[in-house]
């Protein structure tokens, strides 16, 4: 499922209209902020709460998505997966130390199902620094495809998020979730 | 080299730990409990830095096989590690950490291979003379656990000191005596030595094995060290007994020359050796007037060959010393018993103040001597230190002994050599195993700037000089009549210096005119690249003599070795994998894919054939084919239309005939010999590989028996399903791949995750398996199913589950399917296949070399068609495992960036792959093995002809 062949929302809303289509994609801006934050500063070990306990996330190359291939870099079915992977890259991994730095934009409502799910994208480039290495390097760049769905208090979750990166080449490895 | 700016303390403080380069060197900087360390950052088992590493009580441990070093010494703490990283000085200056490469670390020890401990029965050992070679022997003989008495007399009034501040800091005022004392206090007295200070040794009966000393008292000794170092030459003309004229050898003619100093205007220095230009130095420092009286026709004579010479002096004069060479002296006069004026042969007459006698050092041999023992300049030693008698050693100033790498014996007077030679007449004396051969090496801090020497310049040697730079002064190069290089004199130089550490043990010829080319900064690549020219490579790349156990760096590093590998291997006589075929099911479905570096187009050909050739187009080399894949009936180059088929035969030209009867290629030319170059293919279960070398042998008869079992395992006859692709660039030359995957011990070290998640226990069945040729392997083990494992086991596993709290155990399930007693194989398949069948997550791996320092890996990871969505999805899910994110596969391309990093700036070395002698290479059933590493190379250097 190519992006580019979603429907896009229709023109010409109302200003009502308007007003809720771009508090919805604050609100998305906002949640993305927040999860770049757990990635890149704050807890490894929170990152699989902004998912629903089902909810998927998988990182995979633009090849891979456009052909309907299904392999990810990362591909965790449920929470329990994410939980693994964080407490795996955080007491069992070796990788040379390094900071990350997400940066976010174009987020893009795409649909509001039926069912109360939100589809998005939003594009990312994740900058790295690795500790030896002077300068900050592009390690990915690519779109987020969301779905968001909503919990009984109203807040927003992921029940999936697929990482679609551009770049042709990993730079040697992915250590930490996109 | 001196003290080069580190870090801000601040900034070590933060980190705790550091990386950084000086002078080319990989340094590890860590911040202690409040103390500051410099160590080596290279692992001394294989390549890895150090600071991508772990540090913990004190240790530093590597990340690549977990060895462990006290970052205090530098020691190595057990297996895997037996060798020790060096330790540096570091100083700190307000917020700033200095470090010195070339001195050791105030905790630093002797660094033997083992650090044997003494087993020696003698009970008292002796040394006369309370000087640095002294210190450093007995500090050597306790660090090797020697508890007997170790008594030390020396005529001085101090413990064991550094000289060479005295004709610097010491005489500016700038140091006093305690800062150039060889050990603390606490130190001292850990050290246990009865130290006799003030008092002469005036007699060796050697018979009796006792010394009478200038007290009246004697001494008996079990073994007896002779430090007793050198005096100043003093100066033989009518007046050298007046007042006011100096001689410096020891603390108190330092403080004396100080005073005296002070209270002068004109200094006359007779002697243009080392102590004279230093003394020199700080007296200009100080703004006294300075004239240098020498006899000879230059400077340094005794040491340093002419264009050195010319440098020297030009410093000197530059900062307004007034030298004066060939100089006959007549007498020093006086009036009221003290000196005021220098007067030469030639009648004239130079007033002076003060007088300073630097005249050379006579060492002190006068008690060998009248005991009888060999004496010639110095008392003769052997390469454990020695001398003719059998219970004596001595070392250091006094010591006469054989260079392992100069014609004859000699005798050096330098620090370097008080400091190594002591310590290794220390262990000698107490039955360790030692041979001295250390380079030899020696500085002098004159005019602002820093001389460095290392090697021994032969007085026959001729000289390169290499002019300075903005950032380095000149070096000069001394070489033998074979144009090997024997010594290097920097000048604030570092890197010749560096580069004649490097170069000089390995005793190769060199082309003058390379070191001393224009470029600021002649790489070691560049001298190689140059003599390749001279020498045939077989001559130029020699193997280590360790042999099967040394890997040296240029296999890893160096371009002409990767250009012949390209040759050879890629381009040589192996099948090459490039594509699958469930990726081409079709006529006309192509992928691009490499042979080695080599873009090439597999594509499918209308008989259903598969057709490889190469992507560069006939006519202008353009890589024609752009698609990743794709469908095509034809490929056609952009540049100028040329067309070929689906077998890469050109099936049109435009203009071929011309325009209008003009133009056009010549009447002669045939399309059909100007096809794209073709490889030859084979195919094997729906792997497809392609090879440039015609009349290849079968891809079964290629893999070999032992490797075919596995290959079929996982290429059973179910058709392949594709799942996707993962790529990613990796820093390591392209055989550390295969090196890792035939490197079973890393497995449960590297990969705690396997040990932690009970996928490799204890009692796992496993085998490191090769083919005939060492060139293929297969790292096999079977994963104990729960029912089967013994209940020790069960237990190791259950304990580290319980630590970990997996959440989604399934995903480690392995689902039987395959018609083998592996769980696990991962295949690497020369030169450029890796086939993963880790439980049921299943890839093959393509390796693109890039240059002897990178690589491109393609990874296709793929089911079978039958499987199920469930099944599918656990092939998906299980694939956290491996690839550039993988929970092993990332650590696995880590490991290796890792590897290539610890070359790159390194001081160069062997790698040592020494594990499980008992299995020189091949198959070996045991994961603590190199053996299959061995078996690789035993075959590489056959292919390369090396
Ligand atoms: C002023 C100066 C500056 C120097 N600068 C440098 C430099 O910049 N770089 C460099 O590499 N090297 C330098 N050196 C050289 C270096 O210091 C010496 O090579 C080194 O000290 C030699 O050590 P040693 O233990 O062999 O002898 P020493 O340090 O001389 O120790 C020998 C000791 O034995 C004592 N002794 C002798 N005979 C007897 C006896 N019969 N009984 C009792 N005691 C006895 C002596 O008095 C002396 O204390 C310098 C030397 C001097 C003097
Ligand atoms: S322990 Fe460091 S490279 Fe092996
Ligand atoms: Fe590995």
């Amino acid at each position: 499922m190519s992006v580019t062949k979603i429907q896009s929302i229709p023109t010409k809303p109302t200003a009502e209209a308007t007003l809720d289509r771009l508090a919805l994609r604050l609100e998305i801006e906002d949640f993305n902020a927040r999860y770049c934050h757990a990635l890149d500063d704050g807890d490894l070990q929170s990152w699989p709460d902004f998912f629903t306990e089902d909810g998927f996330y998988s990182i995979t190359a633009r090849e891979n998505f456009d052909d309907n291939l299904p392999v990810g870099l990362v591909y965790c079915e449920g929470r329990g997966m994410m939980k693994d992977r964080a407490f795996a890259i955080a007491n069992t991994a070796m990788f040379a130390p390094r900071y990350l730095r997400h940066h976010l934009s174009n987020t893009r409502v795409i649909a509001e199902r039926a069912d109360g799910v939100i589809e998005a994208t939003t594009n990312y480039i994740v900058l790295q620094v690795l500790h030896d290495d002077p300068v900050s390097t592009i390690h990915q760049a690519g779109y987020y495809v969301d779905e968001f769905c909503r919990t009984e208090t109203g807040a927003l979750l992921l029940q999936k998020r697929i990482c679609v990166y551009e770049n042709l080449m990993i730079p040697n490895a992915v250590v930490l979730p996109i | 080299m001196g003290w080069l700016r580190a870090i801000s303390v601040s900034e070590l403080q933060e980190k705790g730990c550091a990386a950084v380069l000086l002078n080319g060197l990989n340094v590890a900087l860590f911040h202690l409990d409040g103390d500051y360390f410099a160590t080596g950052n290279v692992c001394t088992h294989q390549f890895a830095l150090l600071t991508e590493g772990h540090v913990e009580d004190g240790c530093v441990e590597c990340p690549l096989h977990q060895g462990l070093f006290d970052i205090r010494t530098g020691k190595a703490q057990g297996s895997p590690v037996t060798k020790d990283i060096p330790t540096y000085a570091v100083k700190v200056e307000d917020d700033t950490l200095y470090v010195d490469t070339d001195l050791p670390g105030q905790n630093a020890t002797i660094t033997e291979p083992e650090a044997p401990k003494t087993t020696t029965t003698l009970s008292t050992i002796v040394i006369v003379g309370a000087g640095q070679a002294a210190g450093r022997a007995a500090e050597a003989m306790r660090d090797a656990g020697f508890g007997g008495t170790i008594c030390m007399i020396g005529d001085e009034a101090s413990a064991p000191y550094e000289r060479p501040p005295l004709s610097k800091a010491v005489l500016m005022g700038a140091a006093n005596a305690d800062a150039s004392a060889l050990f603390s206090s606490d130190r001292l007295a850990t050290l246990n030595i009865d130290l006799i200070t003030n008092t002469r040794v005036d007699n060796l009966d050697r018979k009796a094995k006792v010394l009478s000393l200038s007290d009246g008292k004697t001494v008996a000794y079990d073994a007896l060290l002779l430090a007793t170092g050198a005096r100043a030459r003093p100066l033989p003309v009518p007046g050298a007994d007046l007042k006011g004229v100096h001689y410096l050898r020891t603390l108190d003619d330092a403080t004396r020359l100080k005073t005296a100093l002070e209270k002068a205007q004109s200094l006359v220095i007779i002697g243009a050796g080392f102590i004279g230009l230093e003394v020199a130095s700080s007296a200009r420092h100080m703004g006294k007037t300075v004239t240098i009286l020498e006899r000879e026709e230059r400077v340094m004579t005794r040491v340093l060959p002419e264009t050195a010479s010319t440098i020297i002096a030009q410093r000197a004069t530059a900062q307004g010393v007034n030298i004066h060479v060939g100089v006959q002296l007549e007498k020093l006069s006086g009036t009221g018993g003290h000196v005021d004026s220098v007067l030469l042969a030639n009648g004239d007459s130079i007033s002076a103040d003060l007088v300073l006698v630097g005249i050379g050092a006579i060492p002190n041999t006068e008690l060998a001597q009248e005991a009888g023992l060999s004496v010639r300049d110095g008392i003769v030693v052997d390469a454990q230190g020695r001398t003719s008698d059998a219970h004596i050693w001595a070392a250091g100033d006094v010591a006469r002994y054989p260079h392992a790498r100069y014609d004859g014996p000699g005798r050096l007077e330098s620090w370097h050599n008080a400091e190594e030679q002591g310590r290794c007449a220390g262990r000698s004396m107490i039955g360790l195993p030692t041979d001295y051969s250390a380079l030899p090496w020696f500085w002098s801090d004159q005019f602002g700037g820093s001389i460095q020497v290392v090697g021994i310049p032969q007085s026959t040697n001729k000289t390169a000089l290499r002019e300075g730079t903005q950032s380095e002064g000149p070096a000069v190069f001394c070489l033998d009549e074979n144009n090997r290089l024997t010594a290097v004199i920097g000048f604030d130089n570092p890197t010749a210096i560096s580069l004649g550490r490097k170069t000089i043990p390995q005793q190769k010829s060199i082309d003058p005119a390379m070191l001393t080319g224009s470029s600021p900064q002649p790489e070691q690549n560049d001298l190689e690249e140059q003599e390749s020219e001279e020498m045939s490579i077989s001559n130029r790349y020699r193997w280590p003599d360790a042999g099967a156990e040394a890997i040296p760096d240029w296999v890893y590093t160096d371009e002409t070795i990767y250009e012949r590998e390209v040759e050879r291997i890629f381009h040589g006589r192996t099948w090459n994998y490039v594509a699958l075929e469930a990726e081409i099911p079709n006529t006309g479905d192509f992928v691009r894919s490499n042979v080695g570096p080599t873009p090439v187009v597999v594509v499918r050909g209308e008989n259903g054939e598969i057709n490889v050739f190469e992507n560069r187009c006939a006519h202008r080399a353009a890589e024609f084919c752009r698609e990743k894949r794709g469908n095509a009936t034809e490929f056609v180059c952009p540049y100028h239309q040329w067309t070929y088929d689906l077998e890469g035969n050109l099936s049109g030209v435009p203009f071929r005939r011309g325009v209008a009867g003009k133009g056009g290629m010549g009447k002669d030319f045939k399309p059909e010999d100007h096809g794209v170059k073709k490889l030859f293919v084979t195919t094997r279960r729906g792997v497809v590989f392609a090879s440039f070398a015609e009349g290849m042998e079968s891809i079964e008869d290629y893999m070999g028996p032992e490797i075919l079992t596995d290959f079929d395992a996982a290429f059973d006859g179910r058709k392949l399903k594709i799942l996707g692709y993962y790529r990613n660039t990796l820093p390591g030359n392209w055989k550390l791949y295969h090196e890792n995957l035939k490197d079973p011990y890393h497995a449960t070290l590297l990969h705690t995750f396997l040990v932690t998640f009970g996928l490799l226990v204890a009692g796992n069945k496993s085998e490191m398996i090769c083919d005939a040729t060492g060139r293929h392997g297969t790292m096999a083990s079977a994963k104990s199913d729960g029912k089967k494992v013994d209940e020790a086991t069960r237990k190791e596993m259950r304990a580290y589950r319980e630590g970990m709290g997996l959440n989604e155990p399934r995903f480690m399930d392995f689902i039987e399917e395959f018609d083998s007693p592996w769980s696990v194989t991962m295949q690497t398949i020369w030169p450029n296949l890796i086939v993963q069948r880790e439980m049921n997550t299943l890839g093959v791996r393509q390796i693109v070399p890039q240059g002897p320092h990178s690589m491109i890996m393609n990874w296709t990871m793929f089911g079978y068609e039958g499987d199920d969505e469930e099944m599918t999805r656990h092939r998906l899910r299980q694939g956290n495992l491996m690839g550039p994110a993988g929970f092993l596969g990332l650590e696995d391309n880590e490991a290796i960036k890792f590897v290539q990093d610890g070359m790159k700036h390194s001081s160069g070395g062997d790698h040592l792959v020494a594990l499980d002698p008992d299995t020189p290479t091949g198959t070996s059933d045991t994961l603590i093995s190199e053996s299959a590493i061995r078996g690789m190379y035993q075959y590489w250097r056959k292919e390369m002809g090396l």
